[in-house]
């Protein structure tokens, strides 16, 4: 009895409050510094403030507060300014105690448009388990089983017990029982997991649905320099055979150019009529000059394929030399707008007379680098490429198959289709397409432009479509590569007879003397300009009147420019013409070549007419289902950068399948199919129902006005009352929170997207202190009341002595 | 010196915060296009709602029309003024699938189309997003039917996700249903600037309160 009343004295006493302090000050500091170190508050949660210790040493102050009252007993008038600060103080530390239990404390996220009336606890643990419902296949039965993290890591379970797993560590009684006709048991657990997401490869094998699995190789086991394919195969509805090709290596920009190589070939051809001249592999022009019958031809190609960006103008670039003197530095673009087509320099010429195309087998290409990033590339049969890039980290595409019962895929469209238009293809395309657009334009257009207006009414006498002729005569002067019209070529009947009909008799003195001397000089630079020279060169063997100085400086800029300008120059010297000097043309070919340098004078040629066509979508795609592979990590400092991972094991009807799942931290992962795709599990934070919905209407950022800084986030909400259906509308911002009635407090604490591009999703922080109103507050304010009373009371005290 | 205290006590925690009742306005349902759009049937879905300021008298097509023809307004509301008249029109255009759907600046450019002339300064194409729909808020003022006119419009459609959610499989009238939950929706008001001037915030609020009747579900 008389330690009893020692013990009843001690705890009550000062000196057992003045240690409680001592340590509670000392724990503080302890977190403080903890938490500071580390950047982690679950770190110095768990170890100080969480910590059953801690929360024991907040009963014994509880304890201490109350024994020194009762020790007072028999109370007197005297001792109640100090009762009823003991009171407060109890009140206080009870409502925070209870709090600390029974309190709510989570995070709900809701997109604008969708309702919510779950929040998640960070921190905890609980796997979901989902299946279909029996009568609404559309609709699902869900049941989630809170796990309880255990001291020391792990979860509170019993592995050896075969009862299952409700009954086992969760203590569902039966008749809550969604789930009774499978039993889930925890096999091992892993503190931090790397998780990664398995694409088409998958260990050493490529996995494309609808296809047999195929080999993967490994670049440094090569033994020669011959990449391997794995298989050939048609994919989808296409007639064509593809090969494929899967390897593991970590320079994957230098792999994809040595399997783009490998098979590609050279053609070169006529432009004129189409006929071949030389077909090498494309190696071979790498390495050296090849010649064929009327030139030779060498090569570099610029694959610039990286990580990061993927293919960033991938062109092969070659050098032709003519026998004729002509030359052309071509470049041919192997993605985008303008791939496959042969570009040049002196495009302003027209088109090359030798074209080079490529040609090699339709590939599909799978690369794993070290990362085990997923990287595939795909080589049309006209050597056009395509990349994308499957990162183990992150979903670039995702396909649900039946909610997830049946799994998740990835896809990739490659937009090389049955009928992939080669560069011959595209050009005619590119010209049927400015047809089109000529015709549009000549039913709208009130007035042509004099050079056009022209060739038009020559076309009205010879009763020739005006469109059909004007497109012609382009043709064949851009296939001619000259500056002007060619001197010596063969015209179609129905382009001889208009051009004969052209009549000059009637245009202005200067423009009969610019066509006449436009088709003079360049008859001398024309071969110059052939033959790769600069016309920035050539301006110095020109006569001296066309020199620099002459020429308007910003319009010098470029070759063409600069040339557009040499011509135009000659239409503006009126007074440099005499009628006398003026020979009209009189034969078709004289008079097309007339007409070309008019149409020089106003820029009219194919090249700069032509509008590139956006080829239409001709494509295949390719799926893959998607896995994931786990490796055990150490731990980190901070906890929240862990991944728990769980391995279960789920039997029914006797039968046993394994299952890994990684932790969804924020409760919004995929939820894996099990059991024949008759169950879908997720790892997942505990769920809370609150008795309310929330529905997010709009969220939005406010700026300062006239500018784009943030003032302040909004979100309206329609929050509705579960328990009487009753709804409020309103608003929650940063500084200003929503509470309910009873003690629902809703945070904003984050807006994404922050612009309005796209619905955006809030982050709301949702807290409830069930003691907040009978203990906390009221505790408070009766602590005021006694810290008051006794300051009264010993004031009073020293007043009266 | 209590008192005083006291006193000070309840001036700090005094809240000048009161609750502005700036908008007499109330929420109105909007029914969506025929649910049988192919069958002399006609049977619609309360399908949007919006807060309508008490002062706009609205005009529906009587309910023996057919409103399958997607150039007919779902409703329209009138917005009198001692000047003049606006009117505003709602449209949806209800979709199967994603491929389907036109993109919101086709819409927005449809309606610059509609100016005879439009004065360049007076554009503004404002990206929007509230309600699970994402869009443009187009506003512009130029000729129209020979008069100087101002519109706004606000072209929206649902979000990939949000679309994809109300795809999922149901009873056929649930599928009805959602195919008009689905749809893109447009609003647009033309009217004198002035006018239109006047009345822009209550359009603005009527039209960033429209929003579907029922919840887009939230999880795939």
């Amino acid at each position: 009895m008389k330690t009893i009343k020692e013990a009843y004295h001690f705890i009550g006493g000062v000196r057992f409050a003045i240690f409680l302090i001592a340590t509670a000050a000392l724990c503080v500091v302890v977190g403080t510094f903890l938490e500071s170190a580390t950047q982690s508050h679950q770190l110095a949660a768990s170890y100080i403030y969480s910590h059953p210790l801690f929360t024991s040493l907040l009963c014994l102050f509880f304890a201490n507060i109350l024994f020194s009252a009762l020790r007072r007993w028999p109370f007197k008038p005297k001792h109640i300014p100090f009762l009823i600060t003991h009171l407060g103080l109890l009140m206080l530390l009870g409502g925070t105690i209870i709090k600390n239990n029974a309190g709510t404390q989570g995070t709900m996220a809701v997109t604008e448009g969708c309702c919510s009336q779950e929040i998640f606890i960070p921190d905890t643990y609980a796997l979901l388990v989902e299946k279909r419902h029996p009568q609404k296949p559309y609709e699902k039965v869900a049941q989630q089983f809170p796990l309880v993290e255990q001291l020391g890591g792990g979860f509170k379970s019993d592995l050896k017990n075969d009862r299952s797993f409700y009954q086992r560590f969760l203590g569902v009684q039966k008749n809550d029982q969604k789930f009774p006709e499978i039993g889930i048991k925890l096999l091992a657990y892993s503190p931090n997991a790397e998780e990664k997401l398995q694409t088409w490869i998958k260990g050493n094998r490529v996995f494309l649905k609808g296809f047999p699995a195929f080999p993967v190789y490994e670049s440094d086991n090569l033994s020669t320099d011959t990449l391997p394919v794995s298989i050939t195969a048609k994919i989808g509805t296409s007639q064509h055979l593809w090969d494929m090709m899967a390897f593991r290596t970590e320079d994957v920009a230098k792999l994809a150019e040595q399997a783009y190589i490998q098979d590609v070939k050279v053609v070169v051809k006529k432009r004129e009529t189409g006929s071949a001249l030389l077909s090498v592999p494309l190696a071979s022009i790498l390495k050296n000059k090849e010649a064929f019958l009327e030139g030779e031809i060498v090569g570099k190609l610029d694959f610039n394929y990286s990580f990061f960006l993927g293919f960033q103008d991938p062109s092969l670039h070659v050098d032709l030399a003519l026998s004729t003197g002509e030359k052309a530095k071509i470049k041919i673009p192997l993605n985008g707008a303008q791939s496959l087509l042969n570009l040049h320099k002196t495009s302003y010429l027209g088109s090359f007379p030798i074209t080079v195309d490529l040609e090699r087998p339709r590939t599909l290409l799978f690369i794993q680098d070290a990362k085990g990033t997923d990287h595939l590339f795909a080589f049309d049969h006209s050597g056009a490429v395509f990349n994308e890039t499957f990162p183990s980290n992150q979903l670039s595409s995702l396909i649900v198959y039946d909610q997830g019962f049946r799994g998740y895929g990835v896809q990739s469209v490659i937009p090389f289709g049955e009928n992939s238009p080669k560069r011959a293809d595209i050009e005619l395309a590119n010209l049927h397409y400015l047809e089109e657009q000529l015709r549009h334009a000549m039913q709208q257009a009130d007035t042509l432009i004099p050079p056009l207006k022209l060739l038009y009414d020559a076309c009205q006498k010879s009763g020739e479509d005006f469109v059909h002729v004007f497109l012609n005569y382009l043709v064949l002067w851009d296939d001619s590569f000259s500056w002007l019209f060619p001197r010596s070529i063969h015209l179609p009947p129905h382009l001889a007879h208009t051009m004969s009909l052209i009549s000059w008799d009637d245009l202005p003195l200067n423009i009969q003397g610019g066509c006449q001397h436009t088709c003079h000089v360049f008859s001398r630079l024309e071969s110059h300009l052939k033959s790769g020279i600069s016309p920035q060169n050539l301006i110095g063997i020109t006569p001296k009147s066309f020199t620099q100085e002459n020429l308007p400086s910003e319009e010098s800029s470029t070759d063409h420019a600069l040339l557009t300008s040499i011509t135009q120059h000659f239409f503006q010297q009126t007074e440099s013409y005499h009628n006398d000097q003026i020979e009209l043309p009189c034969t078709p070919l004289e008079n097309s070549r007339w007409l070309s340098a008019y149409f020089r004078a106003y820029n009219i040629h194919l090249k700069s007419l032509m509008l590139p066509l956006k080829p239409p979508v001709n494509s295949i795609t390719i799926e893959c289902p998607l896995t994931t592979a786990y490796n055990p990590l150490s731990l980190e400092t901070k906890p929240e950068d862990n991944l728990p991972k769980l391995l279960v094991e789920i039997t029914q009807n006797g039968q046993s399948e394994m299952l890994s799942l990684a932790y969804a931290k924020y409760g919004n992962g995929l939820k894996w199919p099990t059991k024949d795709g008759n169950y879908l599990l997720r790892f997942q934070p505990r769920f809370q129902k609150l008795p309310y919905r929330i529905r997010l209407r709009d969220a939005r950022q406010i700026n300062y006005p006239n500018s784009s800084q943030p003032l302040s986030y909004e979100s309206d909400l329609l929050v509705t009352d579960l328990r009487d259906n009753r709804s409020v509308d309103t608003t929650i911002s940063m500084n200003h929170v929503h509470q309910t009635w009873d003690g629902y407090r809703f945070y904003l604490a984050n807006i994404l997207p922050i612009d309005e591009t796209a619905p955006q999703r809030a982050q709301i922080i949702v807290n409830h202190d069930p003691t907040k109103y009978f203990l906390t507050y009221p505790g408070g304010v009766i602590l005021t009341i006694g810290i008051l009373l006794l300051f009264w009371r010993f004031s009073a005290k020293r007043n009266t002595t | 010196m209590i008192q005083i205290f006291l006193i000070f006590v309840c001036v700090c925690f005094y809240s000048c915060e009161k609750e502005s009742d700036h908008n007499a306005s109330h929420w109105q349902e909007i029914s969506g296009r025929d649910a049988f759009p192919q069958t002399p049937y006609i049977q619609r879905y309360p399908v949007y709602r919006a807060k309508i300021p008490s002062s706009w008298k609205r005009e529906d097509l009587p309910s023996g029309v057919s409103l399958s023809d997607t150039t007919k307004p779902l409703c329209t509301f009138l917005i009198d003024d001692i000047n003049g008249q606006l009117k505003i029109t709602v449209h949806n255009f209800p979709s199967d699938s994603l491929e389907e759907r036109i993109l919101p600046e086709a819409q927005i450019q449809r309606w610059k189309g509609q100016f005879e002339s439009l004065h360049a300064a007076s554009i503004n194409v404002i990206p929007q997003a509230y309600g699970g729909f994402s869009g443009y808020f187009f506003e512009g003022r130029g000729i129209l039917k020979g008069e100087e006119t101002m519109m706004m419009g606000w072209s929206m459609q649902l979000g990939q996700e949000q679309y994809q959610a109300l795809q999922l499989n149901g009873s056929e009238e649930e599928k009805r249903f959602f195919k008009q939950m689905r749809a893109d929706y447009t609003l647009k008001v033309t009217g004198k600037p002035e006018i239109m001037e006047k009345h822009q915030q209550d359009i603005v609020r009527f039209a960033r309160s429209f929003e579907l009747i029922q919840a887009i579900p939230s999880e795939i």
